[in-house]
């Protein structure tokens, strides 16, 4: 206990210094800001700022780019309540009962519920990561090599399972992350591998080029494809504290939805996601009047805004413990932290208490800054939706191409960016799902390294795999999960389920 | 025996990639189990691969009437649904000038710096939507440089030439 309030003022200490204090503002205002508006999300975003990332230190560089994810997810929320069109997939709960409030003239309870419960949220599942991080850590130092890639087909399996659509396309994309994590040099022996005889290739594939391109540039095509009418915002805000009967009727909602929240976040596959619609279905169940859900019940609102901002928490214990990513933002942090020169895996919270430490309590503060600064700037969101989108997609192309040439100062790059966006776009045309290509990407050269060395340990024999009982056990779970998935039950209700 | 038609193309393009990186890959050591070589994952992964591709397709052709789970569903909750366009123009505007756009940056940059290079790519960016309107693209143009030069070379100071013939970076 004395160790976890000793490594909380090591964690306030580096969260407290201004440039990161500066950093988590920013990047709790971009979030917002990209969460308000439907046409532009998390991902590009985090993908499209990774260049700027690269002069200031990993600590710094996580801080902000974390900001810029929990902070979208109250941005979603202030859209769906005055719009009635979620900012973020994680948003389109808040749509059912936030809007109909708007309508009743109680918009301005609803995003004061809305912001105050994912504070309320944000805070227990601080401590939750506080808390767990320490121990999970400890126990992952048991891991050898099979084990990590038993944990990492376990993330894989989840990924597949957890998104929406068909398994087999799905998981045909990891494949496919897989196979393009192996362009560039062999790591033991230099050898340049499906390259194509491209000399740029022989890095490999620059993970921020596959992401800005299949994430930001796909995101724009598919946009401008899609024809979006522009957003009308026709209702007035009204009073912004909730009463105390409101408050009273919102609280139990809350609890519920944090807890929820921070176990869906913590699986890996995109778990968070899920959270706002099991909240909803929940309380549903639980209240006394369900008739109330869709007219503007104010659990309707609360218990799933808790759940997706402690679900955005907790989906950084696996980055950070583990090293494994959950979702394919955290993917993306992955990508930071590996250009950062850290490798992400339990040795960080050892080798870099600081980075992990001060993330944990830089969430906490972000959290509270989103709270101070969301709801005095709602008008200034609300006047920011007016903005046309033919204006918005040139300047997310341009940001995409400097920063794209920041990187390495190839012309080159910018254009397999571009190629990278035909083909995420080509892709979700064909019903593909793109995240999982990211996530297969990204963990695909540490795969094979732990593939390769748990082979040498066993003298090319796979007994290991299963006969480890860590490593069994995580392969098990993997292959329960695909079964559960299989099931003609199982995958009637996956494809009910609308969301990302 | 109606097959879909997406489902096909989709497994089609797979079975490509697939092929793509065997043929690529060809040359590679496979190694023993004992010892990898490194051609041997790129390998399992591109026939991985190709038998995704050729399920996918031959479930199409298996299944004509069944629609395939979440095949029409959009990719992002917060995007409605993608509608056909009205004209095989229509459906290649924007790829087309999107591509265009990076590939004129990508071009102009080194030679031409920020301050050439930004305006143009913009302008041709917008010919990407019907709803542009010219003038407003000029001076969005215009403005938007100003801004990404003001924002990442004076402030964030990434290394980016700006205007290598009139200031020499």
């Amino acid at each position: 206990m004395s160790d976890l309030v000793h490594n909380l003022q090591l964690g306030f200490a580096t969260s407290l210094s201004l440039l990161n204090i500066v950093l988590c503002l920013g990047g709790c205002l971009i979030g917002t800001l990209i969460g308000v508006l439907p046409g532009i999300g998390p991902i590009a975003t985090i993908a499209m700022l990774l260049p700027i990332t690269f002069n200031v230190d990993p600590t710094s560089a996580l801080i902000m780019l974390a900001g810029i994810y929990y902070g979208a997810q109250y941005g979603g929320s202030t859209t769906a309540i005055l719009v009635n069109i979620p900012g973020e997939a994680t948003s389109v709960v808040t749509v059912l009962d936030g809007h109909p409030m708007a309508r009743q003239g109680r918009a301005g309870i609803a995003l004061g519920i809305a912001a105050i419960g994912s504070f309320i949220a944000g805070t227990i599942s601080t401590l939750v990561v506080a808390a767990l991080g320490v121990p999970l850590s400890e126990l992952a130092l048991w891991f050898g090599p099979p084990e990590y890639f038993s944990l990492m087909v376990l993330g894989l399996t989840l990924a597949i399972v957890l998104v929406q659509g068909s398994l087999l396309k799905a998981g045909a994309m990891v494949l496919l992350g897989l196979l393009l994590s192996t362009v560039g040099a062999d790591l033991e022996t230099g050898q340049d591998r499906l390259t194509f005889g491209f000399d740029e290739l022989s890095d490999g594939i620059d993970f921020a080029v596959l992401a800005m391109g299949l994430f930001g540039f796909a995101e724009v095509l598919r946009n401008l494809q899609s024809f979006e009418v522009q957003p009308q915002v026709h209702t007035t805000i009204g009073r912004l504290l909730p009463s105390r009967a409101d408050f009273k009727q919102a609280l139990g909602p809350i609890l519920r939805g944090t807890g929820l929240g921070s176990i869906l976040g913590i699986l890996p596959g995109n778990g968070a996601v899920l959270a706002p619609f099991a909240s909803y279905a929940l309380e549903k169940r639980l209240a006394d009047d369900s008739s109330r859900f869709g007219r503007g019940a104010i659990e309707g609102v609360a218990g799933p805004e808790a759940a997706n901002n402690a679900g955005a928490q907790t989906a950084f214990i696996p980055l950070l413990t583990l090293g494994i990513p959950p979702n394919a933002v955290m993917a993306l942090m992955v990508g930071a932290m590996t250009i950062h020169g850290i490798i992400p895996g339990p040795q960080v919270i050892n080798n870099r208490p600081d980075l992990f430490w001060g993330m944990v309590t830089s969430m906490w503060i972000g959290n509270l800054a989103l709270l101070a600064i969301n709801l005095p700037l709602v008008g200034l969101w609300v006047r920011l939706l007016r903005v046309p989108y033919r204006l918005m997609f040139p300047a997310i192309l341009i940001f995409c191409c400097i920063g794209i040439y920041s990187i390495n100062n190839r012309p080159g790059d910018v254009l397999l960016m571009a190629g990278f966006g035909i083909v995420g776009h080509s892709l979700t045309r064909l019903g593909f799902e793109p995240a999982p290509l990211l996530l297969g990407f990204v963990l695909g050269r540490l795969l094979e390294e732990k593939l390769r060395q748990a082979l040498v340990l066993s003298r090319g024999s796979f007994l290991p795999f299963v006969t480890r009982p860590v490593s069994c056990g995580l392969l098990i779970v993997a292959v329960a999960v695909l079964i559960i998935a299989l099931l003609p039950a199982v995958s009637k209700k996956r494809a009910q389920v609308s969301l990302t | 025996m109606g097959r879909d038609p997406r489902e096909l193309t989709a497994g089609a393009c797979l079975l490509g990639i697939g092929v793509l990186a065997l043929w690529q890959g060809s040359d590679l050591e496979l190694g023993t189990l004992r010892q990898m070589g490194p051609g041997m994952l790129p390998r399992v992964l591109a026939v991985a691969v190709c038998l995704c591709g050729i399920a996918i397709g031959g479930r199409s052709l298996l299944h004509p009437a069944r629609q395939v789970a979440g095949a029409a569903a959009p990719s992002d909750g917060d995007a409605p649904q993608v509608e056909a366009p009205r004209s095989i123009w229509g459906a290649l505007r924007a790829p087309v000038f999107l591509v265009l756009a990076a590939t004129v940056f990508g071009l102009c940059v080194r030679p031409l710096g920020l301050v050439i290079a930004s305006p143009l790519a913009i302008v041709i960016s917008t010919l990407a939507s019907p709803e542009t309107k010219r003038l407003e693209s000029l001076w969005f143009a215009l403005g938007m440089t100003v801004f990404c030069v003001v924002l990442f070379w004076t402030l964030l100071k990434l290394p980016i030439p700006v205007a290598p013939w009139l200031i020499g970076y």
